[in-house]
């Protein structure tokens, strides 16, 4: 057997949050519903991992402010995480001008990382084009990569080890 | 779209390639030509001073697009797009405060833009820094709301897209 660290062998604590979501359902069948929401979870998981290691920002402050990422597409966007959204979105942007001289370096970066951004979703959901997800998320992800592009080279590494833990934990979801 | 007549830009390649049929680099010339003319199309349309000197600047130095495959990679400062490009991301930035989220809704615009001028060829990408220009413009439509009698940036994109992906229709399967 290969040996994989705990980490890879979990990546981002996925079992934990499909129990949660399927909780309900008999065994660990997942619903269509049930999976975009999972793939949301990985996707807001890769979000904080890289705002995270590139900026001040605190991760229980994160997830205590938006909570996991299951919660974005069940309740839908209600006005209140709108606007919190809204504010991560401006601190990201802020940080992205003090990361960048001139400023128009990060937004240079913008292009790039929504394509990485975009392909992160085909990479979690490759057999399904309906998924995406909900836009303020798909933004902030891809303002949080391009804050990783900036930070060369140890920002490429970042995003290359995020990238293989998505994959991994969709490899998980997928298979229930 | 201004309107581009593809045929006679495809005849001044084969001329210039000395060859009797259009191959697989021509047409990704010419897919390039079609993007090329989208971007500063969306420019033309937006109005304003950022567009008005942009766009004079990119015709004076950049032609038809033809050439912007060829400049792939140059270093001679005259010819990088990309420095152009910043430029026109330093002004929009002054201009537009929103421009950041502006740019990263514009690039999924333009994802879809070029998917539908690669039409079945799916080797074709653009030259990069072709992308960021496109990626840039798309951004400043994002940012202009609909006046009264003038539509908003998301309109005049489709509007674009549309005649653009109708202009590759005419383009050999490569």
């Amino acid at each position: 057997m290969t040996a994989t660290t705990p980490e890879l062998e979990n990546p981002f604590n996925i079992r934990q949050a499909i129990e949660r979501v399927a909780e309900h359902n008999e065994g660990l069948y997942l619903t269509h519903e049930q999976k975009y929401v999972l793939l949301d979870y990985i996707a807001w998981n890769v979000t904080v991992v890289l705002l995270v290691s590139l900026t001040p920002y605190n991760e229980g402050r994160l997830f205590g402010k938006y909570g996991d990422g299951t919660n974005f597409r069940a309740d839908g966007l209600d006005d209140e995480a709108m606007a919190g959204l809204r504010e991560l979105r401006t601190f990201i942007v802020r940080r992205g001008a003090q990361l960048s001289r001139p400023d128009a370096e990060y937004v240079l970066h913008l292009p790039p990382a929504v394509r990485w951004a975009s392909s992160l979703f085909e990479w979690i959901a490759p057999s399904d084009e309906e998924y995406a997800p909900l836009e303020p998320v798909a933004d902030v992800l891809a303002m949080a990569v391009a804050l990783a592009m900036i930070k060369a080279p140890e920002g490429a590494a970042l995003l290359d080890r995020v990238r293989k833990h998505a994959i991994a934990a969709s490899g998980i979801v997928c298979g229930c | 779209m201004r309107i581009i007549d593809l045929d006679q830009v495809a005849d001044r390649l084969m001329t210039s390639s000395r060859t009797s049929s259009l191959t697989k680099e021509h047409v990704a010339q010419l897919r390039d030509v079609i993007l090329w003319t989208a971007a500063l199309d969306v420019l033309d349309t937006l109005g304003g001073t950022i567009s008005i000197l942009t766009i004079r600047r990119l015709r004076e130095q950049y032609g038809d697009g033809t050439g912007l495959r060829r400049l792939a990679g140059s270093s001679t400062v005259e010819h990088d797009l990309g420095q152009r490009v910043a430029a026109l991301i330093r002004q929009a930035l002054a201009t537009y405060p929103t421009f950041t989220l502006g740019a990263i809704h514009g690039t999924r615009h333009v994802t879809e833009l070029v998917a539908m001028v690669a039409g079945a060829d799916k080797d074709y990408t653009p030259p990069v820094d072709l992308l960021d220009l496109l990626c840039v413009v798309a951004g400043l439509a994002m940012c202009k709301p609909s006046g009264s009698k003038t539509p908003d940036g998301g309109e005049i994109l489709r509007r674009v897209w549309d005649e653009a992906a109708h202009a590759a229709l005419s383009l050999p399967a490569y």
